[in-house]
């Protein structure tokens, strides 16, 4: 403050005034700095609201639910019945329902460990008195499992829901609920889409596709990558693994930003993973969310930490995750066929004979298959005995070598690793050719027939066989015996793989469920007003012999042809798990008598009717291409 | 002149007092403050200092608050704003996480911990606290994860209030505390509570993200500085300001008082130093001007008065030496008177008579033209009033009993004394003597023909009063009886010796000693002159020993003083 003094002439009078005064006009002259000192940042306030005009989440145009909580004085079969109801809350929610569960039972109560669909369910009945049991009978009743994957229908005895009601807090309440969400088939349907989880294959060079079913909705990239961190299920141990440690586990959910960024927030140990397995990883949860239209990137962060891929980013865009393709198709398009014993590839309209060697010597071969990269062909000869491998087109010094004998070899295949796959009807054995000039000699790998380490029944005959890209699936058409009469089935087997690429068995085949072939041909059935033979829904047994005329490669799965005799054809589309896809309804196509097709989108599929390919992918343009005396028909890879 | 609140003098003493009053209430250090306080009324350059310096500093104090007010509720304001988006976009984000999260999942904690902790990691990078409380509908504290360190009581109650009663989001200010390597940090910042609800248990969770407000700070700190800076830069400069121009002010001002002053004092050729041509130095010229006229107009009255002063004592003495013969010529003419017929001899007498008179008279004017010379020298010495009064009675014992009055002396035992010139106070006494039996026997015939001389002193005067029960004295007469030649009654003869000079010969000769003479009277009661002396010449005069109005007067406390001084 001495500097604040005021400073009068050197005047005794003025001087003593400024002696004296100095205090007084001190504390006038603290004024200042005490109000600056009153013009401080506030610590404390009023309360102000936020005039908060919240974005809506994404909706996704599902109809939603609130389910009423129970009411007192309900008695036990309405207390089932309001049970049942709220769990079919939209969005998806267990709190109401968990209002009618004991606080026991509510506490050990996992809804989501799975899921039961059913079309129909019978009023609660009472089916007691003094224990107070609550029965329940579903109808067509399906179960997914805590990942959504498709476990087949719910048995008979399974099907019949028992409920415990006991009384508490003076009204009664569920003891014993069912560890599973049991929603009705129009709700699940209108709420759960197909998709894949994407493993490992051993290997490492390929990523394959686990078909689930997920929410849709915002929540649907967290519940799908959940279900990924859950790891392959164990019945396919040995065929695919994850690259993403088991004790992962998602914090939260996996929210989308309008940018169509998914972080996908990871919690648990990682260490510090090899830039391939880095790679793998996000290449699995890539795959796995790029499925949901809304997302463009991904980002993951493991304990807060972002998993960087090769190029060092953060945020990976879904569409540059192609280097492990599962569907591993090639760049070749072309469609590929047989006529006249001669190798043809489509040129414009026409299928013109291809320059190679296979394509040269009328009469030669019944089947064909091309490799991925188009540059390979392998045909068994007409007499089903030989297969022979050969350059597709011409400038290869490399001629046409027999690298496989039987006595009845099936129509090739050729995965994304170049090793090609056929099996001999005849003795049921599935055969395997490496790839490379120097391997290329057919090696029996297991005996699908008669002896029978893949599950097949004996007497199978095996009239088609598919492998998928990736290597790890083979798909058989068989005609079966079962008792005395014959049935057509689809199965389905996985390939068990080292990780060298080495084959090294293939687990039991397991047929798809006779129901979801059954429903198309009973379809198809009234669909050609109840003309030739029915099929019993559900029949166990299977579809009757020679009624699965074809089976292919579809987007999804499989699509398979499905004859009613007379002309009559269906082309359903079925999981490779045997999960219905999609509506039930088939697509008939009269007269259809093969199927063109592939797991790569973009490549159309067709059916073979007569001379002509019709489209069954709706829009897509029907080539005006003559099939007239082409089989075999089918893309590259 | 009788009231003291009337009087002009009370004002300034009694404030004066005041102040030095209101000094002593305040501080016990009087001295300082009275000295201050002396400047402060002595000093306009001080006051107009003092004034312009308190003011500019209430005005610069007053605008720099509301500076800094309207800088902080800026930054403030800015502050909320983006505070508000980000929170509102965290929200969001956390809305967005939470719709996307299993509807199956029951597990509520963990899920509110997943909530939280990529909120917490990104507030740690960005600065803010985050506490994630509830449930907060169940009533009691469903506990919270928060950012590790910050005290979960940085949120004030009220917000918790306002959220948790189900309104949408708000936010206010608050304190935020939190630990920093074991000490505890406390900071302003703003609050903002978002409700969110869970879908594992539906329940409300409350979002709280505390921003501080350390920058704000440091803003505002750095404002106020360099505004307390300016602002004292500024006062200093304008009491710098007001001192040069009170000092071009003030002392020409001081110089024109000083002259002034000395004009005063008699110096009448003292003169402003006249520079320039502003209103100062116009002042300075009208001012000499003045003075100047002044002075030729003193002069010319003194002179005038010199003129008449000289006139007088020039026409006294050129009287004394035919007076003189003629005096003489009268002496042998009385002498002679017997060998006169009776009515020479009667003119004789007559002119004796009247040659008397006129020296007297003479002797009289000669005497006013010395005080009016101021020629007169006191001859000092201590006087016993008592001696002088028992004198004066026993010289006019001759002219009382010729009258019929009877005269006497009330006086103590003891001396009273003043230090004066004997010759002058007798020569005062034996004039009111005189006038009192002049007057005495012209009383009522029921009032008793006599004078009584009061003689009285204490340790700072002494007082000789002379009484008579006269005629007394018209009221106003009693200021009108000193002046010269003044009659009580023009018609009345004079019939004793008195040549009209006494006793404004007197007052100038009580003057001369600092002392009073004054007279009461009242028609038909009598008079009293009372004289006054300073126990010593030049002392200062409080009170008299006597009373102007006797003792005996009727009503003579009730009545209205007249007193009559200089």
């Amino acid at each position: 403050m001495t500097a604040r003094r005021p400073r009068t002439p050197a005047r005794s009078p003025a001087r003593s005034l400024a002696r004296s005064l100095a205090r007084p006009l001190g504390l006038v002259l603290v004024l200042p700095l005490a109000l600056a000192g009153c013009v401080e940042v506030p610590v404390a306030g009023p309360v102000q609201e936020i005039d908060s005009a919240q974005q809506s989440v994404r909706a996704d145009g599902v109809p939603a639910i609130d389910p009423q909580p129970p009411v007192g004085g309900a008695s036990p079969t309405e207390i089932v019945r309001g049970f049942l109801d709220a769990l079919q809350a939209s969005p998806v929610s267990t709190t109401i329902a968990g209002r009618y569960l004991t606080a026991s039972a509510r506490s050990a109560w996992r809804p989501e460990r799975s899921t039961i669909v059913y079309d129909d369910r019978s009023d609660p009945l009472d089916a007691s008195g003094a224990t107070s049991a609550v029965a329940v009978r579903l109808v067509g009743a399906e179960r997914f499992d805590a990942r959504g994957r498709w476990r087949g229908a719910v048995s008979s005895a399974a099907s019949l829901l028992r409920f415990r009601v006991v009384v508490e807090g003076g009204e009664y309440r569920i003891d014993d609920p069912p560890d599973a969400l049991v929603v009705s088939r129009t709700w699940f349907t209108a709420r759960y889409t197909p998709a894949s989880l994407y493993y490992v294959a051993p290997t490492g060079r390929a990523l394959v596709p686990e078909p689930v079913y997920a929410p849709s909705g915002p929540g649907r990239a967290g519940a799908l990558v959940r279900a990924l961190l859950a790891g392959p299920p164990a019945d396919v141990r040995g065929v695919e693994r994850s690259a993403l440690p088991s004790d992962l586990r998602l914090a939260l959910s996996v929210p989308v930003d309008s940018d169509g960024r998914a972080v996908v927030s990871l919690r648990g140990r990682l260490g510090d993973p090899e830039p391939e397995e880095a790679s793998l990883m996000l290449a699995q949860i890539g795959w796995t969310l790029r499925q949901d239209p809304a997302v463009s990137s991904v980002a993951v962060t493991v304990d807060g930490e972002p998993l960087r891929d090769a190029q060092g980013r953060d945020a990976v865009p879904v569409s540059e995750l192609g280097a492990l393709d599962p569907s591993r198709t090639g760049p070749d398009p072309t469609l590929y066929g047989v006529r006249a014993g001669r190798l043809v590839a489509r040129r414009g309209d026409e299928l013109l004979p291809v320059d190679g060697p296979l394509g040269r010597a009328p009469g030669r071969l019944a089947s064909v298959a091309v490799d991925a990269s188009g540059s390979q062909a392998a045909g068994v000869t007409a007499d089903g005995r030989r297969l022979l491998v050969g350059p597709v087109s011409l400038g290869s010094d490399v001629g046409v070598r027999v690298v496989g004998r039987g006595s009845a070899l099936l129509r090739p295949g050729w995965d994304a690793a170049g090793r090609l796959w056929t099996a001999d009807a005849a003795t049921g054995r599935l055969l395997v050719a490496t790839s490379g000039a120097t391997a290329g000699v057919l090696r029996p790998v297991v005996t699908l027939g008669a002896r029978t380490p893949a599950g097949l029944p004996a007497g199978t005959r095996l009239r088609r066989l598919l492998v998928s890209p990736d290597g790890t699936r083979l798909v058989l058409l068989t005609g079966e015996r079962v008792g005395a009469r014959t049935v057509d089935r689809v199965r389905v087997a996985r390939i068990l793989l080292s990780p060298g690429g080495r084959v090294l068995g293939v687990r039991p085949a397991v047929a798809l469920p006779a129901s979801s072939l059954a429903v198309a041909t009973s379809a198809l059935a009234a669909g050609t007003g109840g003309a030739g033979p029915r099929l019993t829904t559900g029949d166990p047994a299977g579809v009757p012999g020679d009624r699965l005329l074809d089976v292919a490669w579809s987007l999804d799965g499989l699509a398979v042809l499905v004859g009613e005799g007379g002309g009559a054809a269906a082309v359903l589309q079925v999981g490779v798990d045997g999960s219905p896809i999609g509506s039930r309804t088939p697509t008939t196509v009269t007269g259809a008598t093969g199927l063109v097709g592939s797991s790569a989108p973009g490549r159309l599929r067709y059916a073979a009717v007569g001379d002509e390919l019709v489209g069954l992918d709706g829009g897509g343009p029907t080539p005006r291409l003559s099939v007239s005396g082409v089989s075999s028909l089918g893309y590259a890879g | 002149m009788s009231d003291p609140a009337g009087d002009p003098a009370a004002p300034p003493l009694r404030s004066i007092g005041g102040l030095r009053a209101l000094g002593e209430l305040r501080r016990p250090s009087g001295p300082g403050l009275r000295r201050a306080l002396t400047v402060w009324r002595r000093s306009l350059q001080a006051r107009v200092l003092v004034s312009t310096l308190l003011l500019s500093t209430l005005v610069v104090t007053v605008v720099g608050w509301y500076l800094l007010r309207q800088t902080r509720d800026g930054l403030l304001s800015h502050r909320v704003d983006a505070v508000v988006a980000e929170s509102a976009s965290e929200a969001q984000d956390a809305r967005a996480r939470l719709a996307s999260a299993p509807g199956t999942d029951t597990d509520a904690s963990s899920q509110a911990k997943d909530l939280a902790e990529p909120i917490i990691a990104r507030g740690e990078i960005r600065g803010y606290g985050v506490i994630l409380a509830g449930p907060a509908d169940g009533g009691a504290d469903g506990g919270a994860t928060y950012t590790p360190g910050l005290d979960r009581a940085s949120v004030p109650a009220s917000l918790r209030a306002r959220v948790t009663a189900g309104a949408g989001p708000a936010w206010t200010y608050t304190e935020i505390r939190r630990e920093v390597d074991g000490r505890e940090v406390a900071e302003p910042g703003i609050v903002v509570g978002t409700p969110l609800t869970l879908p594992a248990d539906s329940r409300t969770y409350v979002l709280y993200l505390l921003y501080p407000l350390d920058e704000q700070r440091e803003t505002l700190s750095l404002v106020t500085q360099a505004l307390l800076t300016t602002g004292g830069l500024l006062v200093l400069l304008v009491a710098g300001v007001a001192l040069v121009v009170t000092r071009q002010v003030v002392t020409p001002v001081r110089m024109a008082r000083r002259v002034a002053e000395r004009l005063a004092a008699g110096r009448l050729q003292e003169r402003l130093l006249v520079r320039g041509e502003d209103d100062l130095a116009r002042l300075a010229m009208s001012f000499n001007q003045m003075a100047t006229n002044l002075q030729r107009q003193i002069r010319q009255l003194e002179e005038l008065s010199r003129v008449q002063r000289r006139f007088t004592a020039d026409v006294s003495h050129e009287l004394r030496t035919p007076l003189t013969t003629v005096r003489m010529a009268g002496d042998v003419l009385h002498d002679a008177r017997a060998d006169f017929d009776p009515a020479t001899a009667r003119a004789a007498e007559l002119l004796q008579t009247e040659l008397d008179r006129f020296e007297t008279l003479l002797a009289d004017l000669l005497e006013i033209s010395r005080f009016d010379a101021g020629a007169v020298v006191l001859d000092l010495d201590d006087v016993n009033l008592v001696d002088v009064a028992h004198r004066i009675v026993d010289a006019t014992r001759a002219l009382a009993a010729q009258r019929g009055v009877e005269v006497r002396v009330s006086a103590p035992d003891r001396a009273c004394l003043a230090e004066a010139d004997g010759r002058r106070i007798e020569r005062i006494v034996r004039n009111l003597v005189a006038n009192a039996i002049d007057h005495a026997g012209l009383g009522s015939e029921t009032a008793p023909a006599r004078v009584v001389v009061h003689v009285a002193a204490d340790d700072q005067s002494a007082a000789i009063a002379v009484r008579d029960y006269g005629l007394g004295l018209a009221p106003g007469e009693a200021a009108m009886v000193f002046n010269r030649f003044w009659r009580a009654d023009p018609a009345r003869a004079r019939s004793t010796g008195g040549t009209g000079l006494g006793l404004a010969i007197s007052l100038e000769d009580a003057h001369l000693h600092g002392g009073w003479l004054q007279a009461w009277g009242r028609p038909g009661e009598g008079a009293q002159f009372r004289l006054t002396l300073p126990r010593h010449v030049r002392g200062t005069l409080r009170r008299s020993p006597l009373p102007l109005v006797p003792d005996d007067a009727v009503e003579a406390r009730r009545e209205v003083r007249t007193e009559a001084s200089s």
